[in-house]
């Protein structure tokens, strides 16, 4: 790799196509051909070699238990061993270990453990390591998250290997830079150059032309080098069999533009043969080199987004913190991820850009729980999240689950704990909130603060950590006990942004603690601090006041161009109606399913010093119990059902944290799940719903679930009643399955089961107790066997 | 948002009667109208020689497919198209956040994805269609694995045969596709240009 840099360098091209026209049948994977037939691979890589391509790839791309079992490792050690042998009898070039997709989409979304799959990349990478690559290529990647898990099995492998080599991932992006899951170009940028890859490129899915935007932006979002490997053209079905119509000139031609477009290597994928390289070679061989990106500006990014740190000011929303929080506490005790996820989509409804998550809640396990929380959260949410503890164990499990490149909540001056989080912000990629404090305290004055400030900065350079990806926390503390405590925070806060430049944060709240009217001190204080420099705020998106200031703060001070943000947050608003303390109005709300009014009219009454429980059975169940008799009626239909469920949640969160930690004890529960095999679960998910909001606990064990963990969850909570579904006749038998292992361990436990294809006499027929064909049907049920 | 579409959407919804579909129609259009935001529609087609034995449809590339179902549909067929849609990950994850936030809009998405999938396979077939009518050939109704004798296991052959990755179609181990709001079907071309097209026997989706 020593003209890594220096001049355009070549990759080779497809593999399948050559394997294809020697013999290689539809459902034999290639890998096989290591072993079958190493004297055809090696000829391949001879080829391209003998064409001028510098890096040859092992026929390795499926070299994981996920597609050849326990032969992986054998093949992909066969596979770099003839890459390798071909680069010794050319004399020249590269050998790579070629690694693909599993092929199986990972949990939440699909059915693969990402701990599996991460264990599964990185033996195949010791085995390729160990054989003696020379270089990791990941490539083809169409989910961030798995690219991700990818690259970081690989750095793990060269740490048990002890082998260090560069590692490059690429990924096939639509014409319009959109991953097959969704992330742009940008975010995976961000994502991957965090884990400080060596390269980033695309390949396959497109041809050559209609690559350039996408390696264009591509090279503006990486901050390290980049390279592309397009398909021969857009792919045309011939006689039934699928073609890539570009011939080696044609697609030499085309691709002309990528070394001025900034690629540092080019290639081919489907399509492409020796002639193709050869070719390509011949038209851009003299062709000079674009310099070496810059670093990028403090980027983060979330399953679907990124921000840019200081080029706007932000809202970091605190609400996924138990401090202080009740419910939220007793959401996390309970496994509630469910009202997570709710308070996670409200505060970005509310303009979050993004959301801090903490789990420290004491007597619970916070590493699993923040592991748990984060990848719930995330499965809704493609904001950046801001993964708050103190627990570097905790921080690792996040930092492992997280898709895209977080924020970490925190490092600071003390020297052990810049010991214990920068190793990790280093190997998984992140910003860091850095507070400006040591093992002395919170230092009494600004200068000190920014002393502090420096030490950190130098210590995060020696990991490698860029000054753009520290956010300064200039603290917060309460004036009410030290009259000066908002002056030096702001002090700090200017003194941060005009002696180092660098980026600031706040969590605003703590200014108001011990004084009455807080919101309008918040207020007051997120205005002065937008003014003295900060640049994201981390504060409750739920409170006008605070909403208000920041918004109005940000358009007075130059910092939203043409008030944008303002306008998107307050155009159309009116002003706000004072809710009355009525129990008609959350009757109403509830029937008609307003979730704000339901809310609003809740809260109106507990504040007024309502019992919350008077008000579950004055107000909430009679609104409920007259939907849910419309809808059996047919007056009503699942829509209105749903959203009067959804304004009956809105009020029990509310009201659940108003009651008594005794009294939320939860003892009328169901366990819900979607039978193994079956990955259909909007059945479920609406039938979760409605029993949640007419009062049932719901243990959710989501879909495609074994019969041993129903068994096991029916076991653990207690609870008297399953619901099971399926959707199609082929995971009846699993249904089955299921409700025989529940008769012989738990015989006291009744089923109910429902789902497309089941009737009242199927379910008998299988051993149901109860068939329910819709969701009202299962609340009553569940009213039946658990009491109204 | 069509008539059509509306119906086909109200229908997956449970909303049969016209005052249902009409009460519900507000709520349907702008559902439709979300998720078309978020959808990439995309798809593969594989044109094939059939062949079939006792009990089995045989196709060059895949091993036999064991069908009585499939035996029946292609008797008379010398050839057939495979297909592969989906409307992509986004669409999934759009209904998984919405049903978290507003479940009667994550319901309703669901339903104007299930439909919005029919339609856009109708689209391109019917394309195909035309193009067979000009050879004398004629596109028959679409079968679905996992319908009928045909296991859902079929599909992972079928679909590496098709190379779903290119689409971003994955199988669970229980042979389910993701994205959610996939299908995958098998159509039988006869000779002539006369006759039933188009329709689906029955939809494989994930809806």
């Amino acid at each position: 790799m020593q003209d890594w840099g220096r001049r355009l360098m070549y990759l080779d091209g497809g593999m399948g196509t050559l394997l294809q026209a020697l013999g290689l049948e539809g459902g034999q994977r290639p890998e096989t051909w290591n072993e079958r037939h190493p004297q055809r691979i090696l000829d391949i890589h001879r080829q391209y070699l003998e064409a001028g391509c510098d890096v040859v790839t092992a026929n390795t791309f499926g070299a994981t238990r996920s597609h050849l079992g326990k032969d992986a490792p054998r093949l992909m050690r066969l596979g770099v061993r003839l890459a390798r042998q071909a680069v010794a009898q050319a004399g020249r070039g590269v050998a790579a270990a070629d690694m693909g997709s599993l092929g199986r989409l990972l949990a939440p979304y699909g059915d693969m453990d990402p701990q599996e799959a991460y264990a599964q990349f990185e033996e195949a990478f010791v085995a390729a390591l160990e054989e003696g690559a020379q270089l990791l290529l990941i490539e083809t990647m169409t989910d961030l998250g798995e690219a991700r898990l990818c690259a970081l099995a690989a750095r793990e492998a060269m740490r048990r290997t002890g082998r260090e080599v560069k590692l490059w991932v690429s990924f096939t992006f639509d014409a319009q830079g959109r991953l097959l899951t969704g992330a742009d170009v940008e975010t995976a940028a961000c994502t991957l150059s965090a884990l400080r890859v060596d390269a980033l490129g695309l390949n396959c899915g497109l041809g050559p032309e209609a690559m350039y935007d996408n390696l264009r932006r591509l090279r503006a979002a990486s901050g390290v080098p980049v390279f592309i490997q397009p398909n021969a053209g857009l792919p045309e079905v011939r006689g039934g069999a699928t073609v890539f119509p570009e011939g080696p000139e044609a697609f030499a031609r085309a691709m002309e533009p990528m070394a001025e477009l900034g690629a540092w290597a080019v290639g081919g994928c489907c399509g492409t043969t020796p002639a193709h390289i050869e070719a390509l070679v011949a038209h851009t061989r003299f062709q000079r080199l674009t310099p070496r990106p810059s670093p990028l500006p403090g980027r983060v990014a979330g399953r679907g987004r990124y921000l840019t740190l200081g080029q706007r000011p932000l809202i970091i929303g605190e609400r996924l913190n138990p401090t202080g929080k009740k419910r939220l506490k007793q959401a996390l005790a309970e496994g509630d991820m469910d009202y997570l996820m709710r308070e996670a989509l409200s505060q970005i409804d509310r303009g979050a850009d993004a959301l801090d998550i903490n789990a420290g809640v004491p007597g619970l396990d916070e590493a699993a729980l923040l592991e748990q929380a984060v990848r719930a959260v995330q499965s809704v949410c493609d904001a950046p999240l801001q993964l708050d503890t103190a627990d570097a164990q905790a921080l690792e499990a996040a930092l492992r689950a997280y898709v895209g490149k977080p924020i970490i909540n925190s490092v600071c001056g003390k020297q052990e704990v810049m010991d214990a989080v920068f190793p990790l912000a280093a190997r998984y990629g992140g910003a860091l909130v850095a507070l400006t404090l040591d093992e002395n305290g919170i230092p009494p004055t600004a200068a000190q603060r920014v002393a502090i400030a420096r030490r950190i900065l130098s210590e995060a350079s020696r990991y490698g950590i860029a000054r753009e990806d520290l956010l300064f926390d200039a603290l917060t503390m309460t004036v009410a006990t030290d009259a000066n405590a908002a002056r030096v925070t702001l002090e700090t806060l200017r003194a941060l942004k005009e002696e180092l430049g660098v980026h600031t944060v706040l969590g605003v709240s703590n200014v108001s603690f011990g004084l009455p009217q807080r919101p309008l001190v918040n207020a007051a204080f997120i205005a002065m601090a937008l003014e003295a420099g900060l640049d994201a705020a981390i504060l409750n998106p739920g409170d006008d006041n605070a909403r208000a200031a920041f918004y109005s703060a940000c358009a007075l001070n130059g910092r939203d161009d043409g008030c944008r943000r303002y306008l998107e947050a307050f155009a159309g608003v009116g002003q706000a109606v004072e809710p009355r303390a009525d129990e008609d109005a959350l009757r109403s709300a509830v029937r008609q399913g307003l979730p704000g009014e339901a809310a609003r009219a809740a809260r109106a009454l507990l504040d007024a010093g309502k019992e919350p429980l008077t008000l579950v059975e004055a107000s909430v169940m009679p609104a409920l119990a007259e939907v849910g008799d419309g809808f059996e009626r047919r007056t009503l239909f699942l829509p209105q059902l749903l959203q009067s469920a959804a304004a009956a949640q809105a009020a029990f969160d509310l009201i659940r944290a108003a009651l008594p930690p005794r009294a939320a004890r939860e003892d009328r529960r169901v366990v819900l799940a979607t039978v193994q095999g079956d990955v259909h679960d909007i059945g479920k998910n609406i039938v979760k719903v409605m029993l949640m909001n007419y009062g049932f606990s719901v243990t959710d064990l989501g879909k495609d679930v074994p019969p041993q963990r129903v068994v096991e969850a029916a076991r653990d909570t207690g609870a008297p009643l399953v619901g099971l579904s399926a959707l199609m006749t082929t995971t009846v038998p699993a249904m089955a399955q299921t409700i025989r292992l529940l008769r012989r361990e738990l015989p006291q436990v009744r089923v109910v089961v429902g789902g497309a294809v089941l009737t009242e006499a199927y379910a008998r027929e299988i051993g149901a107790d109860f068939y329910a064909r819709d969701a009202m049907a299962t609340v009553r049920v569940a009213q039946e066997v658990l009491g109204a | 948002m069509n008539e059509r579409a509306l119906f086909n959407a109200a229908r997956y919804l449970g909303l049969k009667t016209p005052k249902a579909r009409q009460e519900n129609r507000a709520l349907l259009e702008d559902a439709y109208e979300r998720m078309r935001q978020a959808a990439q529609p995309r798809h593969l087609l594989r044109r094939f020689e059939a062949r079939l034995t006792d009990g089995a449809l045989l196709i060059d590339g895949l091993p036999p497919l064991p069908s009585q179902s499939l035996r029946r549909i292609f008797t008379g067929a010398p050839q057939g198209l495979a297909l592969l849609a989906t409307l992509g990950a986004p669409v999934d994850f759009l209904i998984r956040r919405l049903m978290v936030s507003e479940p009667a809009m994550g319901a309703a998405v669901g339903a104007c994805a299930s439909a919005y999938v029919d339609e856009y396979i109708d689209g391109f077939l019917a394309r195909e269609a035309a193009a067979l009518r000009a050879q004398g050939l004629r596109l028959r109704p679409r079968f679905s694995p996992g319908y009928g004798d045909v296991p859902l296991s079929v599909q992972r052959p079928l679909l590496e045969w098709l190379d779903a990755r290119r689409i971003g179609v994955t199988l669970t181990q229980g042979f389910f596709m993701l994205p959610e709001k996939s299908v995958s079907a098998l159509a039988p071309i006869v000779s002539g240009a006369e006759g039933k097209e188009g329709a689906p026997c029955r939809i494989g989706d994930g809806g």
